[in-house]
């Protein structure tokens, strides 16, 4: 049997080549897909390490409070490597203008009035990893801080602040729910260690509330945030009423690290959220490439299959006399199939090495002539597209065998005498 | 040498549409060592009869018989690559093959004896087919249907695109398988001079194989 497809092979060598040159065609396409889709694949792994992992613990349920206590709990027993915790209160600056909002000009305590933000670091507050707000000078805050505070650009422009000077914000009675009365009046100083953008375009309009208005947003150290957050809270108790941000190793960590949580501890109404828009937006569009690339993949396969199957079918038929004599001689139809699979595996294997050796020098010359790019020939891809092209070739020559199958051997005398 | 009944139809019958029968009730022995000669005219169902003996196709009535065993037993595969071998009007050999690749398909064994037996030189053995003449591919045929060592030899018009001569070594050629080893050659043909040199005549008339009087033809 092979003896007799290496005859054929080397006699009917025109009638061959189109056979060769598309399936070495489909399997320099598949090279490139897969090659393209182990790019993504190492990039989303470059992503993975590169980006840290972090979730959101809140709760609006003050029996089940985000504190200190809550936030060492997880972090002892977890694979958290640091955390932020965020207050949010409300405080007076009788000396800066702030961006006008709805109470402008009207002479009350929301005209002066704007939200302070406090964080353990202030480059983990979601706004900053997300990149709707960049530090353009100075320093974030950092554990360590204390009486420190970064506003926007807006605000020290408007002021005429930079980094170094400092300002002060007052308790007043408006402050927040909770109050205090000893706390009414109590002042505090911050230094300006950092000025940031907004990149976000607010729709600001008359009735939006200066505290509500982002470039107003002042942010500071969790130290002061904290003593603010005690006086503003009642009972001296220190919640973070915005939650904390844990941060894991790697994304790949939050669903263990989460679910050990929630199997350790009791959350009662505090909520987690895996929203991690800076990987997500990352990885959002390497999401997609791999989508086309397998789709890419797939239609190559399926069009491979398809365009051999017609082209072993044209083959076939121009061999119909033959077939009828191999019957006639009293080959068994199976026999017949296998010498057609033989000779169609040799002439992928020989199609196989022709495209191994192309890619190779292609690969090559491509680096030579792009300094800077550096592709790479991968043994393991060749083999992936290989074993793909083989599963390609084997699919259309058994198809294509359906006419040996229904082929009749009386045909020899009807058709063929 | 004692003649042994190699091939027998017993009520062979054959359709496209059942009221009109190609073959209807067919009987018929043939025996080692003879040459038989089938004839009848275009249509009477010449070749479907030997396609049904060359199991190429099956009965739909009756059976057919290979020593004694039926064929549908042997096995159709088995009966054409062990029982018969087919010599044809238009040679069908394989085109890109070589004589010799041709006799190898039959033969594992001294393929170049059976080819030097019919007249086929070491040169043409090693040439393609289509390089030889009409003659000489009908002779290539003959040393594969040869070669397979089946005891029956099928022809079907084996000299209708043949000259006088290369015809008559054709029928020398199939003769001498009869008389030296004993084989049932049974020849398919228009050709009168063939019938005349057969050991036994049939012909197909209306469904029927009856044997023939050449000597009133």
């Amino acid at each position: 049997m092979l003896r007799r497809a290496f005859i054929y092979l080397r006699r009917l060598k025109k009638r061959n080549i189109s056979l060769l040159l598309v399936m070495t065609l489909v399997l320099l396409l598949l090279m490139g897909g897969i090659a393209v889709y182990s790019g993504i694949q190492n990039s989303m792994e470059m992503l993975y390490q590169g980006l840290e992992g972090h979730f959101r613990v809140s709760s609006a349920d003050p029996s089940c409070p985000i504190d200190d206590h809550f936030i060492r709990e997880i972090t002892d027993e977890n694979s958290i490597v640091r955390y932020n915790a965020t207050n949010e209160m409300y405080l007076s600056l009788p000396d800066m203008l702030l961006i006008p909002g709805r109470f402008y000009g009207s002479g009350s305590a929301e005209e002066h009035m704007t939200r302070f933000i406090s964080n353990t670091r202030s480059s983990d507050y979601a706004y900053f990893i997300s990149k709707r707000y960049e530090l353009i000078s100075g320093s974030h805050i950092v554990d360590s801080d204390s009486g420190t505070a970064i506003i926007s650009d807006n605000l020290a422009n408007m002021n005429g602040y930079k980094v170094g000077d400092t300002f002060t914000a007052e308790i007043v009675e408006s402050s927040l729910n909770l109050f205090e009365d000893t706390a009414k009046g109590k002042s505090y100083t911050f230094r300006i260690s950092g000025i940031y953008i907004n990149n976000y375009e607010q729709n600001v309009s008359a009735d939006t509330a200066e505290c509500n208005i982002e470039d107003n947003y002042i942010f500071i150290d969790n130290y002061t945030g904290k003593e603010i957050a005690s006086y503003l809270q009642g009972n001296r108790k220190s919640v973070y009423s915005e939650g904390v941000q844990f941060f894991t190793a790697s994304p790949r960590d939050i669903d263990k690290t989460i679910d050990k949580i929630k199997e350790t501890m009791d959350l009662g109404a505090r909520e987690i959220d895996t929203t991690n828009l800076v990987y997500e937006r990352s990885e959002a569009p390497l999401q997609s490439m791999t989508l086309l690339t397998r789709i890419y993949l797939g239609i190559i396969t399926f069009a491979g299959i398809l365009i051999l199957f017609g082209i072993m079918q044209i083959h076939l038929k121009a061999r119909k006399k033959e077939t009828a004599i191999f019957l006639s001689l009293g080959y068994k139809k199976s026999s017949i199939i296998m010498q057609h699979m033989a000779e169609n595996l040799i002439l992928y294997l020989l199609a196989w090495i022709i495209a191994v050796i192309f890619a190779y020098f292609a690969v090559t010359i491509f680096n030579s002539l792009f300094a800077g790019m550096s592709l790479h020939f991968a043994v393991g891809e060749a083999c992936i597209s290989g074993a793909i092209g083989l599963l390609v070739v084997i699919l259309a020559t058994l198809f294509s065998q359906l006419l040996v199958v229904r082929f009749s051997p009386r045909r020899i005398l009807s058709t063929f005498s | 040498m004692r003649e042994e009944k190699v091939l027998e139809l017993q009520d062979v019958s054959y359709w496209y549409n059942k009221s009109a029968k190609i073959l209807d009730k067919v009987q018929a022995s043939f025996v080692s060592g003879k040459l038989y000669a089938i004839v009848g005219r275009s249509g009477s169902g010449k070749t479907t009869l030997l396609s049904l003996m060359g199991g190429l196709d099956r009965t739909m009535e009756g059976q057919i018989l290979f020593k004694g065993k039926s064929i549908d037993d042997i096995g159709y595969e088995k009966y054409r690559r062990e029982c018969v071998s087919f010599v044809f009007q238009n040679y069908n050999l394989i085109d890109y093959m070589t004589s010799l690749e041709n006799v190898m398909l039959t033969s594992k064994s001294s393929p170049l004896e059976f080819l030097k037996d019919v007249g086929i030189t070491e040169e043409e053995a090693k040439r393609n087919v289509l390089k030889l003449s009409g003659g000489q591919q009908q002779r290539v045929a003959i040393a594969r249907a040869v070669a397979s060592e089946t005891p029956i030899i099928l022809a079907d018009e084996p000299t209708g695109n043949l000259d006088e001569k290369t015809s008559d070594e054709i029928v020398d050629l199939l003769r001498k398988q009869v008389r030296d080893k004993s084989k049932t050659v049974i020849i398919v043909t228009h050709s009168k001079e063939i019938a005349l040199a057969a050991d036994f005549v049939y012909k197909i008339e209306n469904g029927s194989l009856v044997r023939a009087d050449m000597t009133r033809t």
